[in-house]
C-alpha cells in the first residue's frame, strides 16, 4: 500500500464527515420547525481493493441521506385529524347555537312561553282589568321577539357558515395547487437522484392542512408523487389538481369538481362539520321550535276565537295571533292597538274569564304528540345539549389519540439537540482524526524525501 | 422511547393547557355560582331547571291569583256580614213592631226600615277591584236600582248569575264570587220527571203561582212536548189575574235533551247551562227558572214547582215599609222572608269562608312547593363553592408545579455542558 492511499482515504473521510456535519447543522437549524423531519446520513465502508493478494479497505462514504419518518403514524394521524377537526368545529358551532337559545335562563323561550300562559291565568281573576290585558300582550310580544331573534340569529349563522365553507373550499384549492406543484418538483428531484426531504416536509404539511378540512386518501407512486383523493374522488397528483366549487348534494353542502362529480364519502373534517350544522342541525332545531310555536298559536287561536271581547258589543271569532311564518309570530294588530279585543269571556259578559282559564291550561296540557309544549321545547334543548356533549367528547377522545400519534411522530422525526450535539462531537472527532492522518502521511513523505 | 426537543415542549404545553382549562372552568363556576349555564353542561339538568323554573313561575302566578282572589273574597265576606247585620236589625224591628206598645211608632219603624233598605241596596251594589261584588260577571250596570216609577227595586244588570273562575292550582279552578242571583234572586225550580215511554207528541203541562216585585200574583205555565226519543220541547207563559199573557210575543221554545242511559238532563238548546232568566219588565217579573232537577224516568210523568222565595228581599222590605206607613203590621210571610234571607246570607258567608280557607291552604301549599322547587334548582344548579375553591387551589398547585418543572427541564441540553 502506498502512502498516497492514506491521503485518498483521509480526504474521503474529511469530505464525508464535513457532509455529515452539514446535515447535523441542518437538523439543528430546524429544531424548532414543527414541519421538519430530521435527516440522517447512513455511512458505509468504501468498496475494498484487492492488491498483492490482500484486501485493502478504502475508507468511508455516505450511502444515503435518509429522512426519518414513521409512515404508519402519518397514516393514522391523517385518518384521525379530520375526525378531530370535524367534532371540534361542530362543538364550536353548537356552542354558538346554545348562546343564541340562552337556556336555561329567564331570557329563554321556556320562561317566556310559561309567562305568556301565566298571564292568561292572572287575567282570569279580573278579566276586565286593563293592566292585566296589557300584560298578556306584553308577554306575547316578549315571546314573539325571542322567537324572531332565535330565527334571525340562526339564519345569520347559516349565512356565516356558508361563507366560511366557501373560504375553506378556496383554501383547499390553494392547498391542492401547492400539492401538485410540490409533487412535480419532488418527482424531478428524485429523477436525477437528489434528496427531496425538505420538499417532502412541505408536502406533508400541506396534506396535514387538507386533512383538517376533509377525509383524504393518499397513494404514493414509484416516482415519489402523492396522488390524493378527497371523499372518494381524485383531487391532485404530480401533473394536475382539481379546483373544487361549492354545491349541494341531497340538500347538503358539498364540494363539487368542475365536471360535476361530488365526493361519495365526505364524512369528516371541518367542511363536513360546516355542512352538517348548516344542512341538518340548525334547520332541525328551528323546525322543532316552529312545531312548538305553531301548535301554541293554533291552540291559542282556537280558544281565543271562541270567546268574546270586552266592550259594549262583544265580538267573537277573533284570533289572538295573526300568523307564524319565518320565525315571525304576529300578534293580531287589532289586539295590540286595543287590549279590549282580547277575548276571554265565554258568554260575552265583562267579568267572565272562563276562556282565560282554558288558555292558561294550555301551558300544562299534553297537546303536542302526547306531551306539553314546554316538554317538547325542553326535548329540543336537551337534544342540543347532547349533540354538543357528543361533539365535545368525541373531539376530546380524538385529540387524545391525535396527541399520542403526534408524540409518536415527533419521537421518530423530531430533532433532539442532545443527539445532534453528540453527533457534532462524533463527526468533529472523526474529521480531526482524518486530518491528523493526512499530517502523519505528510510527515512520512517528508521523512522519505529527506532520505533521498 | 426517543425524546425529541419538540416532544418535551408540546407535552409541556398540552399539560399546561389542560390545567388552565380546568382552572378557567372552576373560576367561571365560582364567579357565576352556576354549575349549569348552558344545555351541554348537563342536558338533563338543564331540562330539569327549565321545568322547575316553570313550576316556580306557575306557583307565583297561583299565589298572585290567590292573593287577588282573597282580597275580593274578603270584601265579599265584609259585604255579606254587613248585609246580615242589617237583616238582623230588621228582624229585631219586626219583633218590636208586633208589640202593641209600638202601635203608634209605625212611621218611625217604616223610616228605619227605609234606611236599612237603602244601606242594603248600597251593599248589594258594592264594588271591589273594579267589579261589582254581587254583579256576577256583568259589569255593564250596577246590579240593583229602583224602577222608573220609583216604587220597587229591580235588577239593572243583564245577568247576576255569572261565575268568576280562577286557576288556583294545576287541577283546581275555583269559583271566587258569590253572585247576586245566589243571594237576592228568586229561583223557581221545575221538579219531577217525564215518562221515558211517552209517545212522540205526548204533552205534559204544569202550572204554579209566582209573584212580581210588588207582590201581585201570576201563573207560570209550562208545557213539555215530546218531539223525539229523549227530546222534549219546552214552552212557557206567564198569565196575569185577567188571564192575559205578560209577554207581547210568546217566548222562544227550548229544546231539552235527556241522557238515554240515566235519564238526566243533558242539554238545553245545545248548552249545558240548565238555568235561564225569565223577565217581564212591564209586569215587574224577574226570576231564574231552573231545570236541573228535571229528569226522564221509567214512570208516569209528574212535574211540579218549588221557589226559594216569593219576592226578593228589597221588594219585601218595600212592602213592609209601605204597610207600616199604612198602619199594617208585617205579615208572617214577610217576617219569614226576612228570616229566610238571613239564613241564605249565613250559608253564603259560610261558603265564602270555606273558599277563603281552601285558598289559604293552597297558598301555604304553593309557598312550600315553591320553596321545595327552589331548593331542587339550587341543588341542580348551584356550585359547591368550598369544593370548587379546594379544586381550584389544587389545580393551581399542579400548574405551579408544571411551570417549575418545565423551567428546570426545558432549557437544558448537552449545550449547557459543552
Amino acid at each position: 500500500m502506498g502512502i498516497s492511499r492514506v491521503f485518498d482515504l483521509s480526504r474521503r473521510s474529511l469530505a464525508t464527515y464535513q457532509r455529515a456535519l452539514d446535515v447535523t447543522s441542518h437538523n439543528i437549524a430546524n429544531a424548532a420547525n414543527p414541519n421538519f423531519t430530521r435527516q440522517r446520513i447512513n455511512f458505509v465502508a468504501e468498496k475494498p481493493e484487492l492488491q498483492s493478494g490482500f484486501v485493502w479497505g478504502t475508507g468511508v462514504k455516505m450511502d444515503q441521506l435518509q429522512r426519518v419518518r414513521n409512515t404508519l403514524a402519518d397514516t393514522q394521524l391523517r385518518s384521525t385529524m379530520p375526525r378531530f377537526y370535524d367534532n371540534q368545529s361542530k362543538s364550536a358551532m353548537l356552542g354558538q347555537i346554545e348562546a343564541v337559545l340562552t337556556e336555561p335562563s329567564e331570557l329563554g323561550v321556556s320562561t317566556l312561553m310559561n309567562s305568556f300562559f301565566n298571564s292568561w291565568s292572572e287575567l282570569a281573576v279580573s278579566p276586565n282589568s286593563a293592566p292585566l290585558r296589557s300584560d298578556v300582550i306584553q308577554t306575547a310580544q316578549r315571546l314573539a321577539t325571542k322567537v324572531a331573534n332565535i330565527h334571525s340569529e340562526l339564519d345569520q349563522m347559516r349565512s356565516d357558515i356558508l361563507n366560511e365553507y366557501k373560504t375553506k373550499v378556496n383554501a383547499l384549492n390553494h392547498h391542492l395547487k401547492d400539492l401538485q406543484s410540490l409533487n412535480s418538483q419532488i418527482v424531478e428531484f428524485k429523477a436525477i437522484g437528489n434528496s427531496a426531504g425538505d420538499l417532502e416536509d412541505q408536502r406533508d404539511a400541506i396534506i396535514d392542512e387538507i386533512s383538517k378540512l376533509a377525509n383524504v386518501n393518499i397513494q404514493r407512486d414509484k416516482a415519489g408523487s402523492i396522488n390524493l383523493s378527497i371523499g372518494g374522488i381524485y383531487a391532485a397528483d404530480s401533473s394536475n389538481y382539481v379546483g373544487f366549487q361549492v354545491g349541494t348534494k341531497n340538500g347538503k353542502l358539498s364540494i363539487v369538481a368542475p365536471d360535476g362529480t361530488m365526493p361519495t364519502s365526505l364524512n369528516s373534517g371541518e367542511l363536513n362539520a360546516l355542512s352538517t350544522v348548516y344542512t341538518d342541525k340548525i334547520p332541525g332545531y328551528l323546525e322543532k321550535l316552529d312545531v312548538v310555536i305553531s301548535k301554541m298559536m293554533t291552540e291559542v287561536n282556537t280558544l281565543h276565537s271562541s270567546a268574546y271581547t270586552l266592550g259594549e258589543n262583544p265580538l267573537s271569532g277573533i284570533n289572538f295571533f295573526e300568523d307564524y311564518s319565518g320565525g315571525e309570530l304576529k300578534i293580531n294588530s287589532r289586539i295590540v292597538n286595543d287590549p279590549n279585543m282580547i277575548a276571554v269571556s265565554a258568554d260575552g259578559s265583562a267579568g267572565n274569564g272562563n276562556i282565560a282559564v282554558s288558555l292558561s291550561e294550555l301551558g300544562t296540557k299534553k297537546i303536542l304528540n302526547g306531551t306539553t309544549l314546554a316538554e317538547n321545547y325542553q326535548s329540543l334543548i336537551s337534544e342540543l345539549g347532547h349533540d354538543k356533549i357528543s361533539a365535545d367528547e368525541t373531539a376530546a377522545s380524538n385529540e387524545f389519540v391525535l396527541q399520542q400519534l403526534e408524540a409518536q411522530k415527533v419521537s421518530y422525526s423530531g430533532v433532539s439537540i442532545d443527539e445532534e450535539m453528540t453527533n457534532v462531537i462524533r463527526f468533529q472527532r472523526s474529521y480531526d482524526a482524518a486530518a491528523k492522518l493526512i499530517k502523519v502521511a505528510d510527515e512520512m513523505l517528508q521523512t522519505l524525501i529527506q532520505m533521498v | 422511547m426517543r425524546i425529541s426537543d419538540s416532544m418535551l415542549s408540546s407535552s409541556y404545553l398540552q399539560n399546561i393547557n389542560r390545567s388552565r382549562e380546568r382552572i378557567e372552568s372552576l373560576q367561571r363556576k365560582i364567579a357565576t355560582g352556576n354549575r349549569i349555564e348552558k344545555p351541554s353542561d348537563s342536558p338533563v339538568g338543564a331540562s330539569r331547571i327549565m321545568r322547575l323554573s316553570n313550576q316556580i313561575s306557575r306557583s307565583d302566578t297561583y299565589l298572585n291569583n290567590i292573593a287577588n282572589s282573597l282580597d275580593f273574597l274578603n270584601d265579599t265576606t265584609i259585604s255579606l256580614e254587613s248585609l246580615q247585620n242589617e237583616t238582623l236589625g230588621i228582624s229585631e224591628k219586626l219583633v218590636q213592631v208586633t208589640n202593641d206598645s209600638n202601635a203608634g211608632n209605625f212611621d218611625s219603624f217604616a223610616d228605619q226600615i227605609d234606611l236599612t233598605l237603602k244601606n242594603m241596596l248600597n251593599l248589594a251594589n258594592t264594588e271591589s277591584q273594579g267589579k261589582f261584588i254581587f254583579g256576577g260577571t256583568d259589569f255593564s250596570a250596577q246590579p240593583f236600582g229602583t224602577t222608573s216609577d220609583g216604587l220597587s227595586i229591580e235588577v239593572k244588570a243583564k245577568d247576576l248569575s255569572g261565575e268568576n273562575f280562577v286557576k288556583t292550582a294545576p287541577n283546581i279552578t275555583q269559583k271566587i264570587n258569590i253572585n247576586g242571583a245566589e243571594i237576592f234572586s228568586t229561583a223557581v225550580k221545575q221538579l219531577g220527571n217525564l215518562d221515558v215511554n211517552a209517545a212522540v207528541g205526548d204533552v205534559v203541562s204544569a202550572s204554579s203561582q209566582i209573584y212580581n216585585a210588588e207582590g201581585s200574583q201570576f201563573n207560570l205555565n209550562t208545557t213539555y212536548t215530546k218531539t223525539a226519543a229523549n227530546t222534549y220541547s219546552l214552552s212557557y207563559d206567564i198569565i196575569d189575574g185577567g188571564g192575559a199573557s205578560v209577554f207581547a210575543a210568546a217566548p222562544a221554545v227550548k229544546t231539552l235533551v235527556f241522557n238515554s242511559a240515566n235519564g238526566s238532563l243533558e242539554s238545553v238548546n245545545g248548552q249545558t247551562d240548565f238555568t235561564f232568566n225569565i223577565k217581564s219588565s212591564g209586569s215587574k217579573i224577574d226570576f231564574n227558572f231552573e231545570l236541573t232537577s228535571l229528569s226522564q224516568q221509567n214512570a208516569v210523568s209528574a212535574v211540579s214547582f218549588s221557589a226559594n222565595q216569593k219576592m226578593d228581599i228589597f221588594n219585601t222590605l218595600i212592602a213592609i215599609r209601605d204597610n207600616l206607613r199604612n198602619g199594617i203590621k208585617p205579615t208572617i210571610d214577610q217576617t219569614d222572608a226576612v228570616r229566610d234571607f238571613n239564613s241564605r246570607l249565613l250559608d253564603k258567608i259560610t261558603e265564602a269562608g270555606n273558599i277563603i280557607r281552601q285558598m289559604t291552604d293552597l297558598e301555604e301549599m304553593h309557598k312550600n312547593q315553591k320553596l321545595y322547587s327552589e331548593e331542587l334548582i339550587a341543588k341542580e344548579k348551584e356550585v359547591d363553592i368550598p369544593q370548587a375553591i379546594i379544586d381550584l387551589q389544587n389545580e393551581d398547585y399542579h400548574l405551579q408545579m408544571a411551570y417549575k418543572v418545565s423551567a428546570m427541564i426545558l432549557p437544558k441540553s448537552l449545550l449547557n455542558y459543552l
